[in-house]
């Protein structure tokens, strides 16, 4: 479906010429699929997000859904941004019908899938109410339904649940999970997060920095459903956590050398 | 600690605002009445200076003497007249400020190139005061309706404009950001992004743009017009009706603060004051 091809990004740097912030970017998006981007900050996993998001141009190389190139932002790629992004003018039911208004959704149709989109989310009764009137958590799951609301072919996460306290975090992961199998979109999900990449993921994208590339691209062949135990319990699971631990904080990187 | 003590202990802190709240606010209510005491206090003291021969009664008429002015002129009419001839002008000319101010303000919050060719020419002319205007309004309009129409937009214009270009630039790259990702057509950005975004800006800068339309009208009429609120007092003068001027000038301030208090209203129920709070 998504395809990127020898994908590199680099941007005018400060009197030092160009910056290279991306180098020979291959990865083929699978329809259907969740997959996650991770590594550590300043490996470019922004700036590819929004790459394939059309927000950015590729300075060589590729990106292209089903063979056409990709030129810039549309309703096939829909994105959940960290700090949410809705409209606090809005209510949350006007903010999950945003991308349907964009597509001329009629009246009708348009309030059966706000509805869909709500009960989907768990926010049935409050599609009256105001984003800031709604925890993180719950902003959060609106922005997920405002993503998802317009059909689009892939989802695009930045680091959805970063602001968000562990435990909501913990709980988000879980119905994220539900709601993308029974969307049956294809999502792709940043994070520098290990544990959340290892219990969301199809496929893991692990990057390296400076210039940011892809490191190792890791099948995650952890059975569905995924149980919340298995985060402390599944020695599949630790050991993947490992992995992917000794790849993003391999030594020739001091930078994610003090994190976990 | 067990659970419920903590529950309850949080319930309490919720509901403890609630009453007192309320009463404290009747009460702060009641305590405000006391800062308006000084008006009754002045017009008293004014009567009263001028019962004692303290205060000359052809140049400061008591207030007694201003409201039967006032109640003369209702009876006979001409007060609403007047008042109608004012409030007719400065709708319309306000009508006309507010379409370009909040148009331009608009697009040009919007496309900062064009702002930076366009604001150096608005920021020469805003300083220019609505009176030095009057005389090439009537040399190009003459006299009656529209060199006050033209008076009146002038001078509601610029913070009609000035507020709705803040506003339309204060709005979030963000949000400008979900409207690209959801390819949203101008019309969808306008009126669910732009439009509510800019709206208590805008509303601001109507409130200030009515009360300098208001003011503006009746500068206008005392050189150009010969009716409405500015012309009767003018025309009072040459009568040297001195408490007829002032009961003119009563009903500007009061007609003036009317319309504050009407567009703030008009902000209340159409800001969406949940958005606010955050």
């Amino acid at each position: 479906m998504f395809a990127l091809h020898g994908v590199s990004k680099s941007f005018e740097g400060r009197g030092q010429g160009r910056l290279p912030v991306l180098q020979h970017i291959d990865l083929d998006i699978r329809p259907g699929e969740f997959l996650t981007i991770i590594g550590p900050s300043g490996c470019g996993k922004t700036t590819l997000l929004n790459l394939i998001g059309g927000f950015l141009r590729p300075t060589t190389g590729s990106i292209s859904k089903d063979g056409d190139e990709i030129t810039g932002p549309g309703p096939d790629r829909t994105m959940v941004f960290q700090d949410y992004a809705l409209f606090p003018w809005l209510t949350v039911a006007d903010n999950i019908a945003f991308g349907l208004r964009v597509k001329g959704v009629a009246k009708a149709e348009l309030v059966r899938r706000v509805q869909h989109f709500l009960n989907l989310v768990g926010l049935s009764g409050f599609s009256d109410v105001y984003p800031p009137q709604l925890s993180g958590g719950m902003r959060q799951r609106v922005s997920i339904a405002r993503a998802l609301a317009p059909d689009p072919d892939v989802v695009l996460m930045d680091e959805p649940f970063a602001a968000l306290d562990s435990i909501t975090r913990d709980r988000l992961q879980e119905e994220l999970l539900a709601i993308w199998s029974q969307s049956q979109r294809t999502f792709v999900l940043i994070t520098h997060n290990i544990e959340e990449a290892v219990f969301l993921s199809d496929r893991i994208v692990v990057m390296g920095s400076r210039p940011g590339r892809i490191r190792s691209i890791l099948d995650i062949a952890l059975p569905r459903p995924r149980r919340p135990e298995i985060r402390i319990r599944d020695h599949a699971f630790l050991e993947l956590k490992q992995r992917i631990f000794d790849l993003v904080s391999d030594v020739s990187e001091p930078v994610f050398a003090g994190g976990r | 600690m067990s659970v419920s003590e903590t529950s309850r202990y949080s319930t309490d802190r919720a509901r403890e605002p609630a009453l007192p709240g309320k009463l404290q606010s009747l009460g702060s209510a009641l305590a405000g009445t006391k800062y308006l005491l000084p008006i009754p206090a002045a017009l008293a003291a004014w009567e009263l200076g001028v019962r004692f021969g303290l205060i000359n009664a052809n140049l400061f008429p008591p207030p007694s003497a201003i409201a039967q002015a006032l109640a003369d002129l209702a009876s006979t009419g001409m007060l609403w007249r007047d008042v109608s001839a004012s409030i007719v002008r400065v709708s319309t000319g306000f009508t006309i400020a507010a379409l370009f101010g909040i148009g331009l303000g608009l697009v040009l919050g919007r496309l900062v190139m064009l702002a930076r060719y366009v604001l150096p020419l608005i920021e020469l002319i805003r300083p220019i005061s609505v009176i030095a205007w009057i005389p090439i309004a009537i040399l190009w309009f003459g006299l009656g309706d529209r060199p006050a129409w033209f008076l009146i937009a002038l001078g509601a214009f610029f913070p009609i404009f000035t507020n709705t270009y803040d506003g339309a630039r204060s709005l979030a790259e963000v949000h400008v950001r979900v409207a690209k990702c959801f390819g949203a057509p101008r019309w969808l950005f306008i009126r669910q992004v732009l439009l509510p975004a800019t709206l208590p800006y805008i509303m601001t800068g109507l409130r200030v743009g009515l009360g300098t339309g208001w003011t503006c009208v009746i500068a206008a009429e005392l050189i150009s017009s010969t009716s409405g609120l500015g012309y009767m007092i003018q025309l009072a003068r040459t009568t040297i009706e001195t408490e007829k001027v002032l009961a003119g000038m009563v009903v500007i301030g009061l007609i003036g603060f009317a319309m504050n208090a009407l567009m703030l209203v008009a902000e209340r129920f159409l800001i969406v004051k949940e958005a606010k709070t955050n």
